[in-house]
């Protein structure tokens, strides 16, 4: 009976994810806790990883590539599993599970479980559909379990001073299929990470006539925070992709997300329901985002940022 | 090339769901049917293929009843060359669906698989992937771009992960599943539209691509999220920074 735990060593921080997924896998068979860290870079991952409590080991797989291609990082999760006859298969709900697990689960031939927010026991869970409008508990009877899950959704477990063996994962051949020339260089100005910043600053559709999203950028640099869109500045070219929030985007749940022009489709919701605290700040009193969020203030972004800036700073 | 586009028919995304009384489902009242709105890309991006001399045919693919050809004939409309229905019930789990898609894709000596990166009533995002991991072929994730280039046999394609665009290039045969930025999906003109009422589709059923439609998930009830707490109509900027200050969010000094 045992986890195994797929990390990605590009993570800003590989330790809290880590910490969070180790937190969830406690739901599941109760056995041992394995992690598995592929990649350039792995070496470096892992000793930070071996200290989380709870786990048993530490695998590190070399490969010539920062940025593993999904073939070849799927064969080593594979052999990795065989090996250790894991019956569940872990990663982050992130862009980064979310290309790996569905091919470990093909190769595999089982159906697996994305997007879990809560384990009933060790083969059933519950997830959201439907942009998040509906939660659905799906029972499943394949072996091994192969799930995505929600690092927001779980307690971490504590990181401790007391590291855990490192051993040398398995060391399967590149296989050629697809290689990345790495990550567009980004204008971004989006300062903090979004799946782990406490605030979130937000801007939508309604920063397009005021010339841009600086009061954006302005009010997550001031507030320590990370910038999110919608989809409707993502679309007006006002924000990157990578920065979108919502049902075909990044699912967050900071303690604090402001949003600043935005009108709260059910496809934005879908990204920030659980956040803490939610504020919206929109001209429009009647907005979804207004009527469902923790704190609605109507006014003009363009007046109330700056004045917001002023009376958040002290002295 | 050949190229596979996966579509899914759904309700319109923007119908409001409710959950039935006894759990055991959801409701969607008076939605029309529609393609799945990111299989619209995969299929937009399929005919880009075919128009730039990069893709010889272009095939539409359904899984479901026979209810969904509507969709398929939309797809001929907008320009794919050949539209095929494996026969299957509605809400058909993603495991068998990518069976019997890569069962197709073998039969019919397919190079290239497009996809949506999910359907967005079950928001799963597995079909297309599950099918590169059945069929040992290359894949890509998420495609905000997508070019083929002749000198070297490969895909290109810009994706959007959570730290930013990143450029990978994918040798055939492979799987791409697309984002609703890779481009806009055209519509089918009228004249387009009458001419695909007079096409005919095929139909496919599982046995005859050697499969069943066994799935290894069971669904056991839906529910309605927590609601949030009423939240409060602040008056004025000011009072918003006092309550932010309460939560501890104030400025960092730079
Ligand atoms: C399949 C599908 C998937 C989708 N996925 C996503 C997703 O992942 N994420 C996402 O965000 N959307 C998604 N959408 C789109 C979503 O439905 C909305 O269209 C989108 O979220 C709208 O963006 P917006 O709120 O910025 O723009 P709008 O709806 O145009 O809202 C702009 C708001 O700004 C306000 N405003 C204007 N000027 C000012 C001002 N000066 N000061 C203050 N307020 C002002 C207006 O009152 C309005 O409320 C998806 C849609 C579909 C169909």
């Amino acid at each position: 009976m045992s986890v195994l735990i797929v990390i990605d060593p590009n993570d800003p921080d590989p330790v809290a994810v880590a910490a969070r997924l180790v937190g969830a896998s406690r739901g599941l068979a109760g056995g041992a806790v394995i992690l598995l860290v592929v990649g350039a870079n792995s070496r470096e991952v892992a000793g930070g990883l071996a200290r989380i409590e709870g786990i048993r080991e530490v695998m590190c797989s070399h490969h010539p590539a920062l940025r593993v291609p999904p073939e070849d990082l799927a064969q080593r999760v594979v052999e990795a599993a065989e090996e250790e006859g894991c019956d569940h298969l872990v990663a982050s709900a992130g862009s980064f599970g979310a290309e790996l697990m569905p091919r470990v689960a093909g190769m595999l031939r089982v159906s697996p479980v994305t997007g879990v927010v809560e384990t009933r026991d060790a083969e059933t869970f519950v997830r959201a559909m439907h942009a998040g409008r509906v939660m659905a508990v799906v029972r499943t009877r394949a072996r091994p379990v192969v799930l995505t899950v929600q690092p927001w959704a779980f307690a971490p477990v504590p990181v401790g001073e007391v590291a855990v063996t490192v051993r040398q994962g398995p060391e399967a051949p590149t296989l050629g299929w697809s290689e990345s020339a790495g990550l567009l260089p980004s204008h971004d100005q989006g300062n903090g990470e979004l799946s782990t910043a406490r605030v979130v600053v937000a801007g939508g559709a309604g920063l397009e006539k005021g010339g841009g999203f600086a009061p954006v950028e302005r009010l997550a640099r001031v507030l320590g925070g990370a910038v999110g869109a919608s989809r409707g500045a993502v679309d007006a070219g006002l924000a990157p992709a990578e920065r979108q929030i919502g049902q075909t985007g990044r699912i967050i749940a900071p303690e604090v997300y402001i949003a600043l022009g935005i009108s709260g489709a059910v496809q934005h919701l879908a990204g920030v329901k659980e956040a803490g605290c939610l504020v919206s700040i929109n001209t429009d009193p009647q907005a979804p985002m207004a009527l469902v969020a923790d704190l609605a203030l109507t006014g003009d972004l363009h007046a109330v940022v700056p004045s917001l800036i002023e009376l958040l700073t002290d002295g | 090339m050949i190229v596979l586009v996966a579509i899914k028919q759904i309700p319109d995304p923007l119908v409001p769901v409710r959950v039935k009384a006894d759990g055991s489902g959801v409701e969607i009242h008076d939605a029309r049917p529609v393609a799945n709105p990111v299989d619209d890309n995969a299929l937009e991006a399929a005919l880009r293929l075919r128009e730039s001399g990069a893709a010889q045919g272009v095939i539409a693919v359904c899984v479901g009843p026979p209810e969904w050809e509507g969709t398929l004939r939309t797809a001929l409309a907008m320009g794919a060359d050949r539209g095929i229905r494996i026969d299957a019930p509605d809400a058909l789990d993603p495991w068998p669906v990518a069976r019997l898609l890569a069962a197709l894709a073998v039969r019919e000596g397919v190079s290239l698989i497009l996809a949506g990166r999910q359907a967005v009533d079950r928001d799963q995002g597995m079909v297309g992937l599950l099918v590169a991991g059945l069929l040992g072929w290359g894949q890509v994730a998420f495609a905000s771009g997508l070019e083929w280039e002749e000198e070297t046999g490969r895909c290109r394609v810009l994706r959007v992960v959570d730290g930013g665009q990143e450029v990978v290039t994918l040798r055939l045969p492979g799987v791409i599943t697309v984002d609703p930025r890779l481009n806009t999906p055209r519509y089918a003109s009228l004249p387009a539209i009458m001419r695909a009422r007079g096409k005919s589709l095929e139909s496919v059923s599982p046995g005859e691509l050697g499969e069943n439609l066994s799935s290894d998930l069971e669904w056991l009830s839906v529910f309605l999220p927590a609601a949030r707490k009423p939240g409060v109509r602040v008056g004025d900027v000011a009072e918003l920074a006092a309550c932010l200050r309460a939560l501890g969010v104030v400025a960092c000094r730079s």
